[in-house]
């Protein structure tokens, strides 16, 4: 009796993903039935090229709420690091220096972040808050006389506008991002140390986990990802507005949460990551394709936020009176 | 004087379901004025739900509950409060940013002015201060934030506040639980000057020795049911817990006595300002040396201060050898391992499942490479100790959070186990645990010990602590002052150096 | 005679560790006087600071909502969006002519439900402020843009109306004023009504409040329905002000108003809090502010030192607390 139950429990959490990936699949289809451009392959590719964006900085939000924590800062993140990889270029350096000075940038931040979060012990939301300001400000800054551009060397933009075996570029950047992102997280000790913070900190550390040091390399994984984000958006647009990713932490909290990942820590899902990121894309190409205008977009985010995290409180209540 | 003997409280046919499980089935409870009763039983027995339904915090889903002979429903915890019900919970509840008088008062703040009400600061604090008088001839601070007052202190207040609703019944949930042994005392004095007062006490605990002389009936329950009413002087402790467990448990603790080793565990000078003062000790081979001191007087801060989990001066010497230990992780890498004192918010990662529970302290073992972790490798190391230590789980993928309190002291044992630790130091390994389960983590030690690792205990109950340990140290207001051995500890004598009574 | 040196001594430690907190901002504005007169001659005039704290009335007014709500261990970050809607709802219904009582109730009852909703969305949902509000501040802008299809809303300043942001009495600007009543009825309720001794109780610790039979959710709800009510008020003030809605309108001002509540002492993680402290924080944020422009530093500096501030104060709170326990 007591064992039916268990292995019913085990088979629903193997598919933690199960709804989620339904809701899409629904959308999917509904949105192939209400637009007759939705399933065109140039539409599709368009698809996953707006999601990447999004889906990238994801990644680091996922990780970053799985240790408990949040990233605020992660669109102020991207927006400098693409303009420091496009100052760079613009300024006659080399392509592939301009990129990692721009990842650096992104890591440096996020090595900021976890440094202030752990040695000051000041909340992450507070923190992270604090340095969406400072580096929109630097990005302002620099921004003073107009856009960064005048950095759209072939070899760049290839990166963003180029296609491999059908595929955007960046959506194959993404698929091997992904890729390892889903080996550190499931089969490394990094992976399973960040759950066990995010699950229980005291106990973590009393177990010998060193929270400073993994909480610290989240926060650069999160920048990081903000980073590559940023650096690609930049090659796509060819320019860097001030404005630029202003915003993107929320669409990237989003696809965390309705992909499953818990706000409160210690749980995540990085193919949940990508359903949500997707789901979001769907609906700004869904609005676009049915002549919506854009601003229901982020009436649409909200209310999915509610919807996302009010399921998944009310599952694991559930649960938890069991 | 009719009502003297009139039931203020009678619960008839209560029963209580959970999604799965059947809390209460039935249940009977009937108390009277003036009269204090007692409920025992293990944990998950039913005792808290039962109580929470006079407190208003569940409802019954069948059954009646009468006060004063009229059928009531409790709603909410201000319905029974109006009814002359209070409660006092087993875990903390005072604000801790609020002083006495505040948290004396919550939720009913008595107010002056009419259309705006407006809090009545003076008529509150003299409130108190007569409620102190009246119970409590020692005055205290009232008006401070009650997170600044010790643990005794704050029961108090929690009583005090209990008693400033006109109540008729009082519900001490474990109030013993944070106390020391001089201040249960204090405590059950008080028990007494309610029952003198007519009014009704129901008292839960743990401590089953407690109960006589206190109460006069004592209720006990298993499973979520009655299983028998006795009156203190028809039984004894062994058969209380007879009762309890539904079998007989003889030879509460077995000593074996095993040789004693080499040293492995040196401390010396152990200093954290403020917290503890120059303690030394050490641990032999095959020994369990034991911990004892009141609540606060530095014995979880002087483990925690062994293993680096806080910042403390002095050396540790692991087998004749320094050590720098500043965190855990060094601790563990020196073959010292901690099973800290709450095991829900510090031990275990209840919401992960058995397997990473048990390899968390020791991945490295579990790792091919760096850094990658090896399936298969963890699967088999978590099966084995599951397997050894008798964890009752029915796969290593179930969250700890569905395991027992004793099943959840196992994993987190194993997996100090392996990280194949010399020195394994507990903090109050059973508390909470049930009788059964207590049993074989004591078998456990003895086994960790028998094969040559040495043990530092810490327990503030004594009987556990003298039937285990070897050696004691006692421990008071963050020194040692007193270090028995085996056969000198009896409890009168480490109680007197815990509550420095030594110094007079 | 023992009980009262104990009463004493109590109520004396209370008193110092607020003292503490208020002299330290005290001090930093008296420094950053002292600094700023000396670089710069229009600083230290009436009419300069007089304009700063007008300029910090609106977060003032969105921070004393959040004081409350960081005090009860929540957070708020709808307010810009409420603001905006509030300020929107008036605006739209004066410039179609209704009477401006009308309008203003209705800015201020959308201000107020909204409010509501995130509280009923956190306690009846369980789902975190922190998530809940953010919801509510995504959906609130979204709807901002589709109401005023992006063209601000304009023409409907009417006399009266004209009077809130910018009229004055006996020479006081009235948006000081409104902020000046504010304070006190709201440092009444917070220090002298059992609201606001449940508040500081459910962000001490939710369970007592709870056994203690407060009604916690109703508690919450009037909470962050005060937060909408607030920010309602602020939206309506600044819409007047302005005499134009923008649908960007209070975007930011969350930020602003958490950094306030913070710098004057209150607690993110609930159970303390100050109002008086909230005010001064507003009038630093300005007066930094208002020291950047007169020293003409490029205003996009603005955005830095306001985030390396907020993690000054946090910080030094922290290095000063472990000091104490040390």
């Amino acid at each position: 009796m007591i064992k039916k139950h268990i292995i019913e429990k085990n088979t629903v959490k193997k598919f933690d993903e199960l709804g989620i990936l339904i809701v899409m699949i629904a959308l999917f289809i509904f949105l192939s039935i209400a637009s007759p451009f939705f399933l065109k392959i140039e539409n599709i590719q368009n698809l996953l090229l707006q999601s990447v964006f999004v889906m990238l900085v994801g990644f680091g939000m996922m990780f970053v709420l799985t240790i408990g924590g949040i990233d605020l800062s992660v669109g102020s993140i991207l927006g400098y690091s693409g303009a420091v990889t496009g100052m760079i270029i613009a300024s006659g350096g080399n392509i592939f220096l301009g990129i990692l000075a721009g990842l650096g940038t992104g890591a440096a931040f996020g090595l900021a972040n976890g440094l202030l979060i752990t040695k000051l012990k000041i909340a992450p939301f507070l923190v992270t808050f604090a340095m969406q300001s400072v580096v929109r400000g630097i990005l302002l800054l620099s921004t003073t006389n107009g856009a960064v551009s005048g950095f759209a060397a072939e070899e760049f933009t290839y990166l963003a506008q180029g296609y491999f075996l059908g595929l955007p570029i960046p959506v194959v950047i993404t698929v091997i991002v992904f890729v390892i992102l889903l080996f550190l997280f499931k089969f490394t000790s990094f992976g399973r140390n960040v759950t066990a913070i995010g699950s229980n900190r005291e106990a973590s550390f009393l177990s010998g986990v060193s929270c400073d040091k993994i909480t610290i390399g989240v926060y650069m994984l999160s920048g990081l990802l903000a980073a590559l984000s940023g650096i690609l958006l930049a090659a796509r647009l060819t320019a860097v507005q001030s404005e630029m990713g202003s915003g993107y932490e929320m669409d990237a909290i989003a696809a965390a949460v309705i992909g499953g990942t818990s706000m409160a820590g210690g749980k995540g899902s990085i193919i949940g990551a990508i359903i949500g990121a997707v789901i979001l894309g769907m609906i700004s190409n869904g609005l676009d394709l049915l002549s919506v205008n854009q601003f229901y977009r982020q009436i649409i985010v909200g209310a999915i936020i509610i919807i996302a995290v009010a399921l998944e409180r009310f599952t694991s209540l559930k649960k938890e009176r069991v | 004087m009719e009502n003297e003997n009139r039931a203020f409280i009678e619960m008839t046919g209560i029963t209580k379901r959970f999604p799965g499980v059947v809390a209460l089935d039935d249940v009977s409870l009937t108390v009277k004025r003036g009269e204090a009763v007692a409920l025992v039983g293990e944990n998950g027995a039913g005792k808290s739900t039962l109580m929470k339904m006079l407190s208003g915090l569940y409802h019954p889903d069948e059954g009646e509950i009468r006060v004063n002979g009229e059928p009531v429903s409790i709603t909410d915890p201000k319905r029974a409060q109006e009814l002359g019900i209070s409660t006092i919970f087993q875990e903390p509840s005072l604000a801790p940013h609020l002083t006495a008088v505040q948290n004396i008062y919550l939720g009913r703040e008595e107010t002056k002015g009419k259309g705006i009400k407006r809090l009545n600061e003076k008529k509150m604090l003299e409130e108190t201060q007569k409620l102190y008088g009246k119970f409590f001839p020692t005055v205290e601070d009232v008006q401070i934030p009650v997170s600044q007052l010790g643990a005794l202190k704050n029961r108090v207040i929690e009583i005090v506040k209990a008693l400033s609703i006109q109540c008729s019944l009082v519900i001490m949930d474990e109030p013993t639980a944070a106390l020391a042994e001089h201040e249960r005392q204090v405590l059950f004095d008080f028990v007494h000057m309610l029952k003198a007062q007519g009014i009704a006490v129901i008292y839960i605990t743990h401590h089953l020795r407690e109960l006589f002389g206190l109460v006069d009936r004592i209720v006990v329950m298993r499973d979520g049911k009655k299983v028998s009413e006795v009156e203190p002087q028809d039984t004894d402790v062994d058969d209380l817990v007879a009762r309890m467990v539904g079998r007989t448990i003889t030879n509460y603790i077995v000593k074996e006595t095993v040789p004693v080793g080499d040293e492995i565990l040196r401390v010396e000078h152990l200093t954290r300002k403020g917290v503890i003062e120059d303690v030394c000790l050490h641990v032999n081979r095959g020994e369990i040396v034991g911990l004892a001191g009141l609540a606060g007087a530095g014995r979880t801060e002087t483990v925690r201060a062994i293993v680096g989990a806080d910042r403390a001066s002095g050396t540790v010497l692991v087998d004749g050898k320094e050590c720098r230990i500043a965190s855990p992780k060094e601790a563990i890498l020196n073959g010292i391992g901690m099973l800290p004192e709450n095991r829900k918010l510090q031990g275990a990662h209840i919401e992960m499942d058995v397997k990473d529970n048990i390899t968390m302290a020791n991945l490295r073992e579990v790792l091919a490479g760096n850094f990658i972790l090896e399936k298969n490798k963890e699967i088999k190391t978590a099966e084995d100790y599951v397997q050894r230590l008798g964890v009752k789980t029915p796969t290593i993928y179930q969250k700890v959070k569905s395991l027992s309190g004793g099943n959840q002291q196992k994993v987190i044992l194993a997996k100090w186990l392996f990280t194949k630790p010399q020195v394994l130091i507990f903090d109050e390994p059973t508390q909470g645990i049930d009788i059964g389960a207590k049993h074989e983590i004591y078998n456990l030690i003895a086994d960790f010990v028998k094969e040559g690792g040495g043990i530092l205990l810490v327990s503030s109950e004594l009987p556990e602590l003298m039937g285990l340990a070897d050696r004691i140290y006692v421990m008071h207001q963050g020194k040692i002052v007193h270090e028995f051995a085996r056969a000198e500890a009896t409890e009168e004598n480490i109680t007197l150096y815990a509550s420095g009574g030594h110094e007079s | 005679m023992k009980l009262n040196a104990a009463t004493e001594l109590g109520t004396g430690k209370i008193k110092k560790k607020i003292d503490r907190q208020l002299i330290g901002l005290l001090i930093f504005v008296a420094a950053m006087m002292v600094v700023m007169t000396c670089l710069s001659e229009s600083f230290l005039t009436v009419s300069n600071l007089t304009n700063v704290f007008r300029q910090s009335v609106f977060i003032m007014l969105l921070g004393f909502g959040m004081t409350f709500v960081l005090t009860t261990g929540g957070i708020d970050l709808s307010v810009g969006v409420m603001l905006a809607l509030s300020g929107g709802m008036t605006g739209w219904l004066l410039s179609m002519n209704v009477n401006i009582v009308p309008a203003i109730a209705a800015g201020l009852l959308i201000g107020v439900l909204v409010g509501a909703g995130n509280g009923l969305m956190i306690t009846k949902l369980h789902i975190t402020p922190f998530i809940a509000t953010l919801a509510t501040m995504s959906i609130g802008r979204g709807v901002m843009y589709v109401w005023t299809n992006s063209i601000p809303f304009r023409n409907y300043m009417v006399g009266g109306f004209r009077f809130i942001g910018q009229g004055d009495i006996l020479g006081l600007q009235f948006p000081i004023i409104i902020a000046i009543v504010a304070f006190i009825i709201l440092q009444f309720v917070y220090r002298c009504t059992p609201f606001g001794r449940h508040v500081t109780a459910y962000g001490s610790n939710e369970e007592a409040a709870k056994v203690s039979g407060i009604h916690t959710d109703k508690l919450l709800i009037k909470v962050y329905a005060l937060s909408g009510l607030m920010a309602a008020i602020a939206g309506i003030t600044l819409a007047s002000r302005l005499e134009t809605v923008h649908p960007e309108m209070g975007k930011g001002y969350e930020l602003d108003a958490i950094a306030a509540a913070i710098i004057g002492g209150t607690s993110l993680s609930g159970g303390k809090g100050s109002l008086v402290g909230t005010v001064l924080g507003a009038f630093i944020i300005y007066l930094i502010s208002n020291a950047l422009n007169l020293l003409n530093i490029d205003p996009d500096w603005e955005t830095i030192v306001k985030g390396i501030i907020i993690l000054i104060v946090v910080g030094v709170e922290f290095l000063s607390h472990r000091g104490k326990k040390e």
